[in-house]
């Protein structure tokens, strides 16, 4: 399954891209954030800080992901 | 009774704006968050910048605001709460940042402004990035 991921800030910079492909064979948030680490490397040292949302919910690893989500890598924020 | 929290996200700084005091609030507490001159960059502790960029994950920075506002207006009895964040540019000096809490009393309003940064500062897809002077 084909997923693109949403990037902000610093991931989108590192990439240079506002969102990044990954490929899994299983499609779950735990499976997202494993193929983005593996199918993009310059994203690996952003993944233990960062957490997936799907349709702009923060999901955990377990939360299965269909064809029509909308799915975020959300880094560290800085709002404020 | 507003009873739910009012989000704006605007580009660029946040405008100075009149408030309107809802009946029954005995404090109307005001933050601003203005961008300040001096951060901190490795190996050089007096850098200084002229604004900061600021990037939202806007439907989700939306959502997570009403939310965060609306748990704490239940948790405290709060009348209401508004605020608003800017996108864009936003120079030092300028205001990034505005929320505005309505209760009845002010130890309550006090202690939701504190409790609400710091999830804004957790848990909304906002990101800035310093402009540094050159």
């Amino acid at each position: 399954m084909r997923i693109e991921v949403l990037l902000f800030g610093a991931e989108r910079e590192a990439v240079g891209s506002d969102r990044a492909v990954v490929e899994v064979s299983r499609a779950t948030c735990g499976d997202v954030r494993d193929g983005l680490g593996r199918q993009h490397p310059v994203l690996a040292k952003f993944l233990g800080a960062g957490r997936i949302a799907v349709n702009g919910e923060f999901a955990g690893a377990d939360r299965a992901i269909g064809a029509s989500d909308e799915v975020a890598l959300i880094g560290l924020v800085s709002g404020g | 009774m507003m009873g739910r929290t009012r989000i704006t996200i605007v580009e660029g700084a946040v405008p100075a704006g009149q408030t309107t005091t809802p009946t029954g609030a005995g404090a109307s507490l005001v933050f601003d968050g203005v961008v300040r001159e001096g951060e901190p960059r490795e190996g050089d502790a007096g850098a200084k910048i002229s604004a900061l960029d600021y990037e939202a994950y806007e439907p989700m920075a939306q959502r997570m605001i009403e939310r965060i506002g609306d748990e704490l207006i239940e948790k405290h009895g709060l009348i209401g709460m508004e605020a608003v964040h800017s996108k864009g540019r936003v120079a030092v000096g300028e205001c990034s940042f505005r929320l505005i809490v309505y209760a009845r009393h002010r130890k309550e309003a006090l202690k939701a402004m504190d409790e609400f940064i710091d999830r804004l500062k957790r848990d909304v897809p906002i990101w800035k990035k310093p402009v540094w002077k050159s």
